[in-house]
């Protein structure tokens, strides 16, 4: 099926303009990668074929007819499918119900769904989900899958429903790489059937390893395309350089060369003092099962320890647990010597826990708010020897606006964040942008100790990656410790000093020297196939 | 910095400049529609309505009083809706501090004057937030949420009014449910001659100054504003916000008991069980239609009281039902939110078409 976007624009509702005139091939029988910075309209351009947003201009043509889809139906319809970055399952009903749900959708099936014909479709789907070289029990509900499976899940689904086209938008973000490698193969062999791949991406390696023609968006236009994968260093250079603008890819080059230097600088320091002490913590989850299992974790001042895991095992909980935001069943917890086991959060916030979580939008700002009381609201409520922001007017301790605002610039220029003025709301800046507000916001305090960082780089461009993680390395380096939550494998690798390995609420294996990993075993430890070894 | 932006402001004056006018333009136009079914022409009905509301120094006066109780309770309810924090029970926490400013006054009658005026208006005060403070702790401590269990007071409220009126606080000379006339020592003295602009009445112009401060000049304010905004966030970022329940929710508890005390002891001096026009329902439409802003709020108070005292005196002399400003009441928080939502895609709207030419 020929996919043709013919002078595409979109903006929107609050005149973000996503798209300005693309126009742009989808042939079948290839992958096609999309790549571009934060912002640079991939994923708009996505949902714009997949019939989800509609364009503001322009039409799609598919097989040279222009179709107009008035809802993701539509196009589903006509054989398109999109698996977004976070899983969009029905979390209530079961793996099979959802795969019978999106038949109905489909149109395949009619009238009213009958158990008889829910078996049936299970072992069909079983059988299929086993072809395809995975083990799902397609009776279990959603909620109670780990986030890697959940992903499977929704790419397998589009398949057996012969998808014609299939739009995977970062669908691999959650897998493990033995996983990663499997959905590889298989989207290769739908591309050898002559189907339809539209592949958004991050990972270079990915555009390295599968790619068979690349399409690179910047600021809403289509800035380059090639046919085949880029072989050679050059050549991925070139990609780089038409993401971003020749000159701001030269400042990522030499900020990956930097990275690099200080990782082999910072190995080697640890049994500092303790500064977050666990034992035998037992946390339960969202629907009251044990999540986190006498679980036991130090860790010590200065240094960067990663916590490796699928989705889905507990770090979340055992995250929430640590900032306060989760209570805790039994066991203790000691923040720089002191009990805080139950401490709500603003008591650790204010002992100088910091934390960086993985959903910004909904626990790290408030988007409605501006950018000043976004950064007020913290520093007025943490205290610090360098941020005092009150007057007194007629014996009122009043806000000190002026002094805010003031420091507020400082701060964001120092962070390297772009906004467009200090009272617009937070909703207006980029995702890249809010990630380093976040990061402006909680850091620039003098009594930070702990930064606890969940996926501090999901859905961040290369560019914005490198920058935090440069930052996360300049703290430790300055005594702050850091647990790095992450299901990217090489963000783990680049930054940790020390590697710990999460797999059903407990911790399986511990990695001390982070520079010689088997990357074979590291992955069966994270699917439980290691020998426990305890922590 | 990636993604370009069409550079459009929906500055809130714009968006204010479409709303007021467009809300204010169909409250009119349904009380004008009011009055052509009630067969009075609506001319007739309308400038009546203007004229005992705002016509002369007197009935503004009596307007401003009127709008008393309305701008003290919107106001209390700001700090809770802003901080996200539901009170719908400032009703029963008006009738608690109308029974405790009046128990108080008559209890201490018999001490020299400012001594009985000043407990009964602090009791008073004290009354309502202790009572604002229970769904508060049920909230904080059992996480029932504080919308039902604040609306659901506010029936306890009434009843307990009603069988104290009816029974131990019921004066002993009359046949109607109310208690004794408030003692002279604990009347709040009338300051304009003739009318009844009381002591009580210069408290409550000076709380809209000092809520103003509070709500825009604090610590405080932007802690309350960004919990309203998101309550994770704030907890990470040092802000107690089960502290911040209780407050919000016991100073519009306090203000809702000033209102009270205002009523007993200034202007009818005595608690009958009609004292509360719903006061703290009605309260709650002009917070938002205020904007959730302190001067806002005391504007469309003053704004809806004359309209009562306006539609009060026309229906009295029209002879037409009495109910006409609690129709009208009753639809402004339709009103608000519907004209919100419209002025929004108009100035949305056209300021996206002014700007949208340049793409492409």
């Amino acid at each position: 099926m020929l996919i043709v976007a013919e002078g595409v624009s979109k903006v929107y509702e609050d005149g973000v303009v996503a798209l300005k005139d693309v126009t742009v091939e989808f042939k079948p029988g290839r992958i096609n990668c999309l790549l571009g910075e934060n912002g640079a309209g991939k994923s708009t351009l996505a949902k714009i074929v997949a019939g989800v947003l509609e364009p503001t201009r322009g039409v799609i043509k598919i097989n040279g007819r222009e179709v107009h889809f008035k809802s993701p139906r539509d196009a589903l319809r006509m054989g398109i499918g999109i698996v977004y970055q976070y899983p969009s399952l029905f979390e209530d009903l079961t793996v099979v119900e959802n795969v019978m749900v999106f038949s109905h959708i489909l149109g395949k099936l009619k009238g009213i769904a009958k158990w008889s014909s829910l078996e049936k479709e299970a072992r069909r789907f079983e059988e299929f989900v086993r072809a395809m070289g995975f083990r799902i029990d397609v009776y279990r509900k959603v909620y109670s899958l780990p986030a890697n499976i959940k992903q499977i899940v929704e790419i397998l689904r589009l398949l057996y429903a012969q998808m014609n086209t299939l739009i995977l938008d970062e669908a691999t973000s959650m897998l493990t790489p033995l996983e990663t490698e499997k959905i590889y193969e298989t989207v290769c062999r739908l591309r050898d059937e002559g189907r339809n791949v539209i592949w958004i991406t991050h990972k270079p390696q990915e555009v390295r390893q599968i790619c068979d023609r690349v399409v690179v968006l910047r600021r809403g236009r289509i800035v380059y395309t090639a046919e085949g994968a880029p072989s050679t260093a050059e050549e991925m250079d070139k990609i780089i350089s038409y993401m971003f603008g020749a000159e701001e890819a030269e400042k990522f080059k030499q900020s990956i060369l930097m990275s690099t230097r200080q990782v082999a600088e910072a190995r080697g320091l640890q049994q500092a003092p303790e500064v977050l002490v666990i034992k035998n913590l037992r946390v339960r989850g969202d629907y009251g099962d044990l999540k986190v299992k006498d679980l036991n974790l130090v860790i010590w001042k200065g240094e960067i320890v990663g916590l490796a895991g699928i989705a889905g095992h507990g770090q979340r909980e055992l995250v929430e647990a640590i900032v306060g935001l989760r209570k805790v069943e039994t066991g203790e917890m000691h923040l720089a010597g002191v009990d805080v086991t139950k401490s709500p959060a603003q008591e650790r916030s204010k002992a100088g826990l910091v934390y960086i979580p993985a959903e910004r939008l909904k626990k790290a700002v408030a988007i409605e708010l501006s950018i000043l009381l976004n950064l007020a609201a913290h520093w007025l409520n943490v205290p610090s020897n360098t941020i005092k922001f009150t007057k007194k007017v007629a014996g009122m301790p009043l806000v000190d606006y002026e002094g805010l605002k003031a420091h507020a610039v400082e701060v964001l220029g120092k962070f390297n964040v772009s906004y467009p003025g200090i009272t617009a709301p937070i909703k207006s800046l980029s995702g890249g942008n809010i990630q380093k507000l976040v990061l402006a916001k909680v850091l620039e305090r003098d009594n930070v100790i702990l930064v606890v960082a969940e996926e501090p780089t999901a859905g961040l461009d290369f560019k914005t990656t490198s920058e935090v993680r440069l930052l996360l390395r300049e703290l430790s380096k300055r005594g702050i410790s850091i647990l790095l939550v992450s299901s990217d494998i090489y963000e783990l690798l680049e930054l940790s000093d020390r590697l710990l390995v999460m797999y059903d609420g407990r911790i399986v294996k511990e990695y001390r020297d982070t520079a010689s990993i088997d990357m074979l075993e590291l992955s069966k430890y994270m699917l439980g196939l290691g020998a426990r070894s305890g922590s | 910095m990636v993604a370009e932006k069409l550079s459009f402001a929906v500055s809130g004056r714009a968006l204010n400049a479409v709303f007021i006018p467009l809300c204010v333009a169909l409250i009119v136009a349904s009380l004008a529609l009011i009055f052509e079914i009630s067969g009075v022409n609506w001319v007739h009905g309308l400038s009546l309505t203007l004229y005992y509301g705002y016509g002369t120094t007197a009935f503004l006066l009596e307007s401003l009083l009127r709008s008393v109780p309305l701008f003290l309770i919107s106001i209390g309810l700001i700090f809770p809706f802003t901080a996200g924090v539901w009170n719908i029970g400032a009703e029963g926490q008006f009738y608690i501090g109308a029974i405790v400013t009046a128990g108080t006054a008559l209890a201490f009658s018999s001490l020299p004057f400012p001594i009985p005026l000043v407990l009964a208006t602090l009791s008073g005060c004290l009354g309502g937030t202790l009572y604002a403070l229970i769904p508060a702790f049920l909230r904080v401590k059992y996480g029932i949420n504080e919308l039902l269990t604040s609306l659901m007071l506010n029936f306890v409220a009434y009843h307990l009014t009603s069988y104290l009126l009816l029974g131990p606080m019921k004066n002993p000379l009359t046949q109607f449910a109310e208690t004794p006339p408030m003692p002279e020592t604990a009347v709040a003295p009338v300051l304009v001659p003739s009318t009844r602009f009381n002591a009580l009445t210069v408290i409550a112009l000076i709380m809209v100054l000092a809520s103003y401060i509070a709500l825009t000049k604090t610590r405080f304010a932007i802690s309350i504003r960004y919990m309203g905004a998101n309550p994770v966030a704030a907890q990470c970022s040092g802000i107690d916000i089960n502290r911040l329940v209780y407050i919000t929710m016991g100073i519009s508890g306090a203000l809702a008991g000033l209102a009270s005390a205002h009523e007993v002891l200034g202007v009818i001096r005595a608690v009958r069980m009609g004292i509360s026009m719903n006061y703290g329902y009605v309260a709650i439409g002009l917070a938002y239609f205020g904007g959730l802003h302190p001067v806002g709020a005391f504007a469309v108070s003053l704004l809806a009281a004359g309209v009562i005292n306006g539609t009060l005196m026309a229906s009295f002399f029209y002879n037409i039902p009495i109910g006409v400003y609690e129709v009208l009441l009753g639809m402004v928080p339709l009103y608000v939110v519907a004209s919100r939502k419209i002025a929004d895609k108009i100035v949305r709207s056209l300021a996206l078409r002014q700007v949208s030419g340049v793409v492409t």
